[in-house]
């Protein structure tokens, strides 16, 4: 695709028609191994599409790790997996200096890269490693950089982290920090899977041969519907919207909704509302508009802002879920021009 | 070209469909105001069939109500097209997903970029297929059937005839009696002024008696200030009585000097009985006879008037002056004096009974402002608030034992009546009349002062007086705490306690099942922090 066709109104229209096509075809592909699922998929795609990470949370055995290897061959990237444990270094995860020995003899110091040096990479109970560790990523997954001494290393684009934590064995573990839950784009609740579902499961998985996904986009694709989403005009009305919506989770706003008052300790950052429009965009996209229009904005506000809520002590108390916060929050914020 | 066409399609869409909903929101702000000035016509025929009050005329009321229509209706237009608004009709209506919307905010904002133009393409297409008679359609308000059915209301009420209030509300009702007897009042003084004339009553009860009157007519006096006025004027006439009895009583006694007296038969008659004019008539014929009397009868006349003159009543003193100098005329042979004599005692004698008969008058005014004050004690007071507030007080006081048939209800009765005469005549403090029913004299309000002291025993201060005189919160506080009562000071103890509750809550993972227990144990210890 070149400029000039991008350039072009005609171009532009069949690059959002090829966009949504691709995410199609690899939601499609995803599905002939995932059953159902269908919201984390989209999560995580989308979470691919605006250079984002993804946190997964849910109990052991309903194929977290699955669905990230899943994706990763239907992207075709290369794919990494880091089972964190509280005895995982970060030289581990980074890599580190070696001493090599040439064939003359000579011995000097190599760069040996670590998993991270990957497109996509799997941390696995991210919350079973220790806070220094866990830290090692936080550049990462910012920078998209790696340093180690003096050297700087930079990770190959697309770069995008699958962490995943079980939200019931809270023993042994370190919850992650407000700063890197922050990093995270979505934070995707995956449910058990419904009596249908788990039918389709035992069908796929009990038989002789798996099925096995193929190969539907490559690495440049995905840069190219990374700028495309990025691409997407949003009108001030629904930006306000979507800034409306993160300033209600700021207790001490006068934005601020009642529930948050209540049971909120802090809101989400600027990161969040970055979150809801660039979401917004990749679903205006895969709708076939070309503008972002309030319901984007909402469509993916729970996995967006669910992690950058933190509830204060009533809060916890009562156990307030975050996601309710959200609800009535988007429920009682009006819409331009309401 | 294809550029500014297709914003000015958007443009031109959009403005269409302000006009419709311009249009849909004048139907029904119309529909709004024809609701409340029906309404209010409504009400102002129904209220005086409720109520007797006065309305303002319908012409008025329609004038009013189409001027403020008038007014809201520029004010709503003023400001132009609300194109911004028309777009947010649209992609509500149309389900368009803020297309339109979106569009319209980059054609404001001159915006041009590839996707800008994609988008404000698209949404020229979308427009171009908008139908705004659709989109936006006539919508009739349903509250016009309202204002239809409130129109037939006042049609058919039109044909009622009107006869006057069909029911009285309590408050109207007072307020009508107050005025009522406001009225009879006035006119009962003005026939007691005009009816004794200004020559019989006593010029400080007449003056009180006008100013009451005037009181009444501007209609800016209570029932009580009428009855202190009435009071006043009572006690002003009454003044004269006690000099009447005493006048009354030196006449008696002179009257007894002249019994059996053949000349002053027919004067004692008239004076026995109260005659004073027709007494003084008969000495004054007396007088034209007083040379054609026989000697012995002269002798005897004088000598009668010698001795009336000598009874000690300075009540009369000018009268028995003049009997002294007709006496010493008679005796002394000198008739014509005697006669001119005669002549002052009988005009003595009529300005008593002038005098008499002004103070009867007063006397009479005095019965009729007794019988006013009377009525007033059993009139409600001064105001139908007031009157409201007494009833209240009164059935407060009664309380429900007054519509109980018990063995008691006698007693009950007694109770009850005692109670309403207390709340009739005002505070129970001043009351000092008859509870039978007699009306009641107010008496002024007294004060008791008194002051509290320690009783001195044996001249010594008692022992608890002479410790430490006063002590503050804060005094109280700290003494506790050096009797080690309190050791340690709640402010001391509270930074810890917010210590331990930040470390118990963010270092240590608590249980879902003991997470209540924790907080109401933390919201126990800082009660102030609560929400």
């Amino acid at each position: 695709m070149t400029t000039t066709q991008l350039d072009s109104l005609d171009g532009l229209d069949s690059q959002v028609s090829e966009f949504t096509e691709q995410f199609q075809r690899v939601k499609d592909e995803i599905g002939r191994v995932i059953v159902g699922n269908d919201e984390i998929i989209d999560g995580t795609l989308i979470s691919l599409l605006s250079k984002g990470h993804v946190l997964l949370e849910g109990i052991p055995g309903i194929g977290k790790t699955k669905i990230v290897a899943t994706v990763a061959d239907v992207l075709h990237l290369t794919f990494s997996r880091i089972q964190f444990t509280p005895d995982l270094m970060p030289g581990d995860i980074v890599g580190s200096d070696v001493v090599h020995e040439s064939d003359t003899g000579e011995k000097h110091l190599t760069f040996q890269r670590g998993p991270i040096f990957t497109h996509i990479l799997l941390a696995d109970e991210i919350n079973r490693a220790t806070p220094k560790t866990q830290s090692a990523l936080l550049e990462a997954m910012q920078e998209r950089s790696v340093t180690v001494g003096t050297t700087t290393h930079r990770l190959p684009p697309p770069f995008f982290v699958l962490a995943t934590q079980n939200p019931l064995e809270m023993e042994g573990t370190y919850p992650l920090p407000e700063a890197q839950l922050d990093r995270f784009f979505y934070k995707l609740k995956i449910q058990y899977p419904e009596a249908h579902h788990m039918h389709e499961i035992m069908d796929r998985t009990t038989r002789r041969e798996e099925p096995e996904a193929g190969m539907v986009l490559d690495r440049d694709q995905i840069l190219v519907m990374r700028d495309t989403a990025r691409s997407v005009p949003i009108a001030r009305a629904v930006q306000d919207y979507a800034i409306r919506l993160t300033l209600a989770t700021h207790p001490d706003t006068p934005h601020a909704h009642p529930l948050t008052q209540r049971y909120a300790r802090f809101g989400a950052s600027p990161r969040g509302t970055q979150t809801l429009v660039i979401g917004g965009k990749v679903n205006a996209l895969l709708n076939g508009r070309v503008h972002v229009s309030c319901e984007d904005i909402r469509a993916f506000m729970l996995p967006a802002l669910r992690h950058r809520v933190l509830l204060n002590f009533e809060g916890e108390a009562e156990r307030i879920d975050t996601d309710m916060i959200l609800e009535a929050i988007m429920k009682d914020t009006p819409e331009p021009s309401e | 070209v294809s550029r500014v066409t297709e914003r000015s399609t958007i443009t031109a869409v959009l403005r269409r469909i302000d006009l419709k909903v311009r249009f849909n929101q004048t139907l029904h702000h119309l529909s709004v105001a024809t609701c409340l000035v029906l309404g209010a016509l409504l009400v102002i025929e129904v209220a005086p069939l409720l109520v007797p009050v006065s309305v303002p005329p319908v012409s008025l009321i329609v004038m009013a109500g189409s001027a403020a229509f008038l007014a809201f209706l520029i004010w709503s237009q003023v400001g132009g097209w609300r194109l911004e608004h028309a777009a947010g009709v649209a992609d509500q209506r149309a389900d368009l997903h803020d297309e339109i919307k979106s569009a319209y905010w980059f054609i404001r904002q001159d915006d041009s970029s590839p996707w800008v133009d994609l988008l404000v393409g698209r949404a020229a297409q979308t427009a171009r297929r908008l139908d705004p008679r659709r989109l936006v359609p006539v919508t009739i308000p349903k509250r016009f059937g309202l204002a239809l059915l409130l129109f037939g209301v006042l049609q058919v009420m039109a044909l009622v005839p009107s006869g006057g209030p069909l029911l009285k509300f309590a408050a109207a009702s007072d307020s009508t009696r107050f005025e009522q007897a406001r009225e009879a009042y006035a006119d009962e003084i003005r026939d007691l002024i005009d009816g004794e004339g200004d020559e019989l009553l006593d010029e400080d009860a007449l003056a009180l008696f006008e100013t009451a009157l005037g009181e009444l007519e501007a209609a800016e006096t209570s029932f009580d200030d009428l009855l202190r006025d009435l009071r006043d004027a009572q006690d002003a006439l009454g003044e004269g009585n006690l000099e009447m009895t005493a006048t009354r009583d030196a006449l008696e006694e002179l009257l007894q000097q002249f019994a059996g007296s053949k000349e002053l038969g027919e004067f004692v008659d008239d004076m026995m009985n109260q005659n004073l004019s027709d007494a003084a008539e008969r000495l004054r014929d007396l007088s034209d006879r007083l040379g054609d009397l026989a000697p012995q009868d002269l002798a005897e006349l004088g000598d009668r008037l010698q001795d009336a003159s000598q009874v000690d009543e300075p009540v009369i003193d000018e009268l028995l002056a003049a009997l002294q100098e007709v006496a010493d005329a008679i005796a002394e042979d000198r008739l014509d004096d005697a006669k001119e004599a005669l002549e002052r005692v009988a005009a003595a004698l009529g300005e008593i009974a002038q005098l008499q008969a002004r103070q009867e008058a007063n006397n009479e005014a005095s019965d009729v402002a007794e019988a006013m004050q009377e009525a007033l004690a059993q009139q409600p007071g001064g105001s139908p608030e007031q009157d409201q507030g007494q009833r209240t007080q009164s059935q407060s006081a009664s309380g429900e034992r007054s519509d109980a048939s018990s063995p008691s209800d006698e007693v009950t009765r007694s109770e009850d009546v005692s109670s309403g005469a207390r709340a009739q005549t005002g505070p129970a403090g001043n009351a000092t009349g008859d509870p039978s029913g007699n009306p009641l004299e107010l008496g002024a309000s007294t004060t008791l002062e008194a002051q509290l002291a320690l009783e001195l025993i044996d001249g010594k201060t008692p022992a608890f007086a002479e410790e430490e005189p006063e002590l503050d919160a804060e005094d109280l506080f700290q003494e506790a705490s050096r009797q080690q009562t309190s050791i340690v000071q709640y402010r001391d103890v509270r930074a810890p306690s917010q210590y331990s509750q930040g470390s118990a809550l963010n270092a240590e993972r608590i249980p879902w099942q003991y997470r209540s227990l924790v907080k109401k144990y933390f919201l126990a210890i800082r009660p102030d922090e609560r929400k």
